[in-house]
């Protein structure tokens, strides 16, 4: 599994940041970056999933 | 509002409706996306997610700056003045005139003393000194970037901190699941949000168009009741329900699109610290008597009167 953010969707709401910490972090102005280069070990995949379902954007995108 | 239509017929000042905005907003939802009324001048209500993010997104047909903060025929002596624009909130000039003309010249005051005397890590200090795309920021916009600071942070973090308390005051078994499982902290405070969103903000519809069927004009206002969204069925399963361990909560308490809310996370620290310091040394509390409790209404909800009581034994000192 993969993540990652579309930065064009990306409002800094910190969503993904709050729901999965280890997955995503933020920039200075606030953006969503993902961590750990964007793979997402198994018992990240749950949290990687829900940081999907919790961006008011639709801005990050997960391929299993 | 007695038997008249609510999707036809609303009015966000009255006591029915701020005491309990969600029944109306359920009631319009189960009829159309969109309400209208033409009590207080005229408004749309949209009441779902989906029509509240597209309106959200559509920043061209949508207006967000369109108010004059001082209108044409009251312009103080500074030009300054004249360009500030803010969104369509409750009282408007004539209402809010006399305050502005106390604040807008405070601020300008701010400006000219940051120009003389640049300070670090402030932000009117900042503002002089970008630029948007090569151009320095008009003075004006300064101004109205400084007046949005002040109104934007005042009645919106206190009502959610007073709601969010409110329904702790009534719902021990969540004071009893926060003390049992402080990481569920972050998420908590995301469901008070979503379930007690404070903020209704407002467009003024840029063109005719027609959206979700409805004919709106050039000019017409557009509430953005962010609470109607947050309990939308089609989005948030048991949307009635608060659960602190609430998942794939996409809430909009903070709006969506390049003009969501500019301070999100400040107020989300101030949540979580006033709330968390409060059950801390408060641990049980209750409402004195929920028929009593006071709401704010029109674009603002939160409570304004709310007695809550403990025994001081059980109290825990500070330190």
């Amino acid at each position: 599994m993969r993540v990652s953010i579309d930065q064009e969707l990306c409002q800094g709401h910190q969503m993904c940041a709050i729901v999965a910490p280890e997955l995503f972090g933020s920039d200075e102005v606030g953006n969503g970056v993902v961590l750990v280069d964007g793979v997402v070990s198994e018992d990240l995949e749950d949290d990687a999933e829900k940081a999907a379902a919790s961006c008011p954007e639709h801005a990050v995108i997960v391929e299993a | 509002m007695g038997s008249s239509d609510v999707t036809t017929d609303y009015d966000i000042f009255v006591p029915a409706f701020v005491a309990d905005p969600y029944g109306v907003y359920d009631e319009v939802r189960a009829q159309c996306p969109v309400a209208h009324t033409d009590r207080n001048g005229g408004s749309w209500l949209p009441v779902t997610y989906d029509a509240l993010h597209e309106l959200a997104h559509d920043v061209e047909g949508f207006n967000s700056s369109d108010i004059l903060v001082f209108p044409r025929n009251a312009i103080p002596a500074s030009e300054a003045y004249a360009d500030v624009t803010a969104p369509p909130i409750t009282s408007d000039p004539p209402e809010h005139q006399w305050a502005r003309r106390l604040i807008l010249p405070f601020f300008a005051e701010q400006i000219a003393d940051r120009r003389a005397n640049p300070r670090d890590d402030d932000l009117v200090t900042q503002l002089i000194q970008a630029d948007v795309e090569g151009e320095p920021v008009p003075d004006s916009h300064i101004i109205g970037t400084c007046n949005l600071m002040l109104v934007a942070g005042i009645d919106t973090t206190s009502s959610s901190i007073g709601s969010s308390l409110w329904h702790l005051a009534q719902h021990p078994e969540h004071r009893r699941q926060l003390r049992e499982q402080p990481d569920l902290w972050p998420t908590a405070v995301e469901e008070l949000l979503r379930a007690y969103a404070p903020v209704t903000m407002a467009r003024i519809v840029t063109e005719d168009v027609e959206f979700m069927g409805c004919p709106m004009k050039a000019g017409d206002r557009v509430l953005m009741a962010f609470l109607a969204a947050n309990r939308d069925p089609a989005v948030f399963d048991d949307p009635e329900a608060v659960r602190l361990d609430r998942e794939g909560n996409r809430h909009m308490a903070f709006g969506s699109g390049i003009h969501r809310c500019a301070g999100s996370n400040l107020p989300r620290l101030e949540l979580r610290v006033a709330l968390q310091v409060f059950l801390e040394r408060i641990p049980e509390f209750t409402l004195v008597d929920a028929d009593a409790v006071t709401w704010a209404g029109g674009q603002i909800h939160g409570p304004r009167v709310c007695e809550v009581s403990f025994d001081p034994a059980a109290a825990v000192p500070a330190g």
